[in-house]
């Protein structure tokens, strides 16, 4: 039974991630990865990891990914432009490199080397992975990661907030190049220009910065 | 079902992942696909977790969690940001980074 | 006070007044510079005559005293070490050179009166007394060069001492690269001799020669010849003479100290000093003795039709030191000295005559242009008159004692030296000649309009304008300033000038044939050594004959110069066209300067450039300098193309790594 459920987990885990690399359109690719994240919990379930499956749907799935559908709909709607799609000397060196990863992991995976993989796994008491043990081991021996984590949550949503906050009292947006991010509100000096040119202006800035 | 497995399927959406990385020009599917590697990586920190019979794995699954949802929100602020300004979304154009 | 502590005390003298002057040159009025330099200068005579009585009161055996100052070098094998040597023959020199520069120290308080360079001249002068007297005053081989070269220094920095003057500069770098060429000469002369002697001191180098050096040995002669080299570069000897004419850009008092009683004179010093080396060497004493003759006569014949007032003179102190050298490589030690110091005494009270003429002149020193000043300037004439007769030798004037003496022994030493004894007297014929030409021209006939002026009771001031290239003078530099100084109104002039008259005067009493043995006596401690020190005496009745056949030489030369120059004014320009090539050929200076010029000038010139816009240009900025810059550039380049911006490149490159580090991992494991 639980031999059935691994393959059909696997499967749907291997398809997401398939999919999310293979499917043109975006937000296709944010759909793909929910469903591999869906399997992947059903995994952590077979390994007897109840809370980090509960907690892989509830975070994961569910907040980190409606973040994703937010900035896809805002952001990446439309489908790659075609014209300089990755030539196929991009798409043969890194199928070169993955698959080179790929075999030397399965080989120290699969190799005799290792063989405390083989088996089932050592024993376990009734509340492993349970919540109540999880949260025990937070606050007792992992305390500090706990607490460094929690600030590291608060620091990035305040970095978030920032950079992608809308300025006051500037141009109009089609003025404004990447420079702007780290610079003085009154250091904004570029004039209207097209965006054709803004890579020149950009460049030039980019230049004096460094 | 032995712990080899898992590995292997965690093996293989880390390699699917990084592939990604090198094909796709959106910024925002890079990203998914970093998620990607890093699920694949919570898999094998909680399948040897199993194997150990140990509960530190999933401990660092959880900080792993974290650190991807705040590196997921940075990004997509970033992302957003470069949307705002009218510049390309397109990780081959923005290139200043460079010597 | 000790000789030792005297001997410091000489040289302290004239350094102290350099630095002081030096020092406070915008602080005190130009007046105390004058009095600070000129004191100096008298307290080192004054120290020089206590040593001279405190060397007189040690037997005769005693008198090389050596005045240890501290060592360099004690550990390398070269015994390096500041080191004085006192005896007789440096004491001379050191009377000598501090008492006629103390006096032309007076002559310059009255004739720089009123330039701008004031400060500037005395503490070069001191600086230039202190090198000199430290020449004199060494005591091995490494104080000497010191000294040798300091001297070069100063008289470069003496001629161009109105720096504005680009004659001036010229001729300054001039007498520089020439005289550098002597130290060059000197250096190496000293390092043949040190091979074999391994002793830099005078005194264990000269006990050693005979020891180590057979007679005539390859090394030695080839030392000696060496030594002679900065010998001649120094005393402006041929072929190595072309920077002293031109030196006489300098301001006079400059030409009397430097140019004719004691720089050029150091030439003269150091063959002296080296005797037992030049005695254990003879072929390269001979050819000091063939080189001083040759020039002699080369210098006199130029004298004779050049037309600068001041480069007449030059000519004469060449050919005069022609003699000394003449006499000292001949083994006349005694008699070369004494030429030394009674021609110090008679050159310098020429040149600063001349300078008196030259300033009512304002600033002309053309003979063409001067005529009649006899009753305008008559101190002036008076002291040309006795400077004069002591140079053309007449008695009873110093001039005819010292040179008659070095001819005598010429021919006492008998052999092929009698024919420089003869080409002697002709050189006297002709320094008769040449010195009163220059007096009938400056001083008789009609009074030129400057001399006029004069006589009318005011100088003359003409146009600040350089006479030989026509260029304006730089009058803020301090060319000679808007007054100009003539003896006769100028104490200081007057005073310096009238002493000087008297030593050349009287100086001949000192050295009278049979009658008195002053310098020949005193010098003995020195050349103790020297076997022909003693063995070359000629009797008396042979040096009596040698004066009256001198003296009417010198009178003969005198009369036809007055028949030429005062009784028949027209007959030298008839003279001169019939004689129109050699004329040519006397005025170029025997082309010496033209052929110094095509043989060593201009392929150094060209070596230099092809030095430049070859070898530097594509060797070494080329290849060295640019090639190195461009590989470096090249290589930065490589690596900086790994930063393309682009991201999913910097992606394959960790994945690279990733699969690297595992691979790594992989096989180490296994």
């Amino acid at each position: 039974m639980a031999e059935v459920v691994f393959f059909i987990a696997a499967i749907g885990a291997i398809a997401g991630a398939a999919g999310t690399v293979a499917l043109r359109n975006p937000f296709f690719s944010v759909l793909a990865l929910v469903g591999h994240l869906l399997s992947l919990a059903a995994l952590f379930l077979l390994l007897r990891a109840e809370f980090v499956a509960a907690a892989q749907v509830v975070v994961y799935a569910g907040a980190v990914m409606v973040l994703y559908v937010f900035v896809a709909a805002y952001v990446g709607g439309q489908d790659e432009a075609l014209h300089s799609a990755p030539g196929p000397g991009l798409r043969i060196t890194s199928a070169i490199f993955a698959g080179a990863l790929l075999v030397e992991l399965c080989i120290a995976i699969l190799g005799t080397g290792l063989s405390a993989l083989d088996g089932d796994g050592a024993g376990f008491f009734r509340a492993f992975g349970s919540p109540g043990e999880i949260g025990k081991l937070l606050l007792t021996d992992y305390l500090l990661a706990f607490e460094v984590a929690s600030f590291l949550l608060l620091v990035a949503a305040v970095g978030a907030v920032i950079l992608a906050r809308r300025r006051e009292g500037l141009e109009p947006a089609g003025t404004i190049s990447v420079g702007d991010l780290f610079s003085r509100q009154d250091d904004v000096g570029v004039g209207g220009e097209p965006e054709g040119s803004m890579l020149e202006a950009e460049a030039g800035q980019g230049e004096v910065r460094r | 079902m032995s712990i080899q497995w898992y590995l292997l399927v965690s093996a293989l959406v880390f390699c699917i992942g990084a592939g990604g990385i090198l094909v796709r020009r959106s910024p925002l599917v890079i990203l998914l696909c970093l998620e990607l590697m890093l699920n694949a990586g919570n898999l094998a920190l909680v399948a040897f977790s199993r194997a150990h019979g140990n509960q530190d794995g999933q401990i660092f699954a959880i900080i792993v969690m974290v650190v991807a949802a705040c590196e997921v929100a940075v990004g997509l602020g970033l992302i957003v940001a470069i949307y705002r300004r009218n510049l390309p979304v397109d990780v081959d154009e923005l290139r200043e980074l460079q010597g | 006070m000790s000789l030792q502590t005297l001997g410091w005390l000489i040289l302290a003298f004239p350094l102290a007044g350099a630095t002081i002057i030096g020092l406070t040159f915008k602080a005190l009025p130009d007046k105390i510079h004058g009095a600070i330099g000129t004191l100096a200068i008298t307290l080192a005579f004054v120290c020089s005559v206590l040593a001279l009585l405190k060397l007189t009161d040690r037997p005769q055996d005693a008198r090389e005293v050596v005045a240890h100052g501290w060592d360099y070098a004690s550990s390398v094998g070269v015994d390096a070490e500041l080191s004085l040597l006192i005896d007789p023959l440096s004491l001379m020199m050191c009377l000598i050179v501090s008492g006629v520069s103390a006096l032309i120290h007076l002559y310059s308080t009255g004739y720089m009166a009123s330039d701008r360079g004031y400060a500037r001249f005395f503490a070069y002068l001191n600086f230039f007394v202190f090198s000199m007297l430290l020449l004199v005053l060494a005591g091995n081989f490494l104080v000497l060069i010191v000294g040798w070269a300091f001297v070069g220094a100063a008289s470069y920095l003496l001629i161009s001492f109105w720096y504005r003057r680009t004659t001036a500069t010229r001729a300054g770098i001039k007498a520089f690269v020439i005289n550098v060429v002597g130290d060059v000469g000197l250096v190496l002369g000293t390092y043949f001799i040190f091979k074999h002697t391994r002793s830099l001191d005078f005194l264990t180098t000269f006990d050693r020669v005979d020891d180590v050096f057979t007679r005539n040995q390859a090394d030695l002669v080839a030392g000696c010849v060496l030594l002679l080299v900065g010998a001649f570069a120094k005393s402006a000897q041929v072929p190595f003479h072309t920077w002293l004419p031109d030196a006489m850009e300098g301001p006079t008092p400059v030409s009397a100290l430097i140019h004719a009683a004691t720089m050029v004179t150091a030439g003269v010093y150091l063959i002296a000093r080296m005797h037992p080396l030049y005695e254990q060497a003879p072929a390269a004493a001979d050819v000091g003795s063939v080189i001083g003759c040759a020039t002699l006569l080369i210098a006199a014949t130029i004298g004779l039709v050049v037309t600068d007032l001041k480069r007449v003179i030059a000519y004469s102190t060449m050919s005069q030191i022609g003699y000394m050298i003449m006499g000292v490589s001949s083994a006349a030690y005694a008699a070369g000295m004494f030429h030394l110091a009674t021609h110090a005494f008679f050159k310098a009270l020429l040149f600063m005559a001349a300078g008196s003429v030259i300033s009512a002149m304002a600033n002309l020193q053309d003979l063409d242009r001067m005529g009649g000043f006899r009753k305008a300037l008559p101190f002036t004439y008076g002291c040309f008159i006795v400077g004069g007769l002591a140079l053309a030798g007449v008695f009873p004037f110093s001039g005819l004692f010292s040179k008659d003496e070095i001819l005598s022994i010429e021919f006492d030493r008998g052999g092929w030296y009698v024919v420089l004894g003869v080409l002697g007297y002709l050189g006297a014929f002709l320094t008769a000649i040449y010195t009163f030409r220059m007096i009938f021209r400056a001083f008789h006939g009609d009074p030129v309009p400057e001399a006029q002026e004069l006589i009318d009771g005011h100088l003359h001031h003409g146009d600040p304008v350089n006479p030989a290239t026509g260029e304006p003078e730089d009058t803020e530099v301090g060319f000679p300033g808007p007054d100009h100084h003539i003896a006769e109104r100028a104490p200081g002039m007057k005073g310096a000038m009238a002493v000087l008259a008297v030593g050349a005067t009287g100086l001949g009493a000192l050295q009278i044939p049979g009658v008195t043995d002053v310098v020949h006596s005193f010098l003995e401690p020195t050349f103790e050594d020297s076997s022909l020190y003693a063995s070359l005496e000629p009797s008396a009745a042979a040096s009596w004959i040698g004066l009256i056949a001198g003296t009417l030489i010198g009178l003969a030369g005198i009369a036809l110069a007055y028949r030429l120059w005062v009784q028949q004014p027209a007959a030298p320009a008839g003279l001169q066209a019939r004689f129109a090539a050699l004329h040519r050929f006397f005025v170029n200076k025997w082309y010496f300067d033209e052929l110094i010029d095509a043989v060593i000038v201009r392929p150094f010139a060209w070596f230099g450039r092809f030095a430049r816009n070859t070898f530097e240009r594509l060797i070494v900025d080329g290849a060295i300098v640019g090639g190195t810059s461009s590989v470096v550039r090249a290589g930065s380049a490589a690596v900086r193309a790994v930063q393309s911006g682009f991201l999913r490149a910097y992606a394959a490159l960790l994945l690279l790594g990733l699969a690297g580090l595992v691979l790594y991992f992989l096989l180490s494991s296994s």
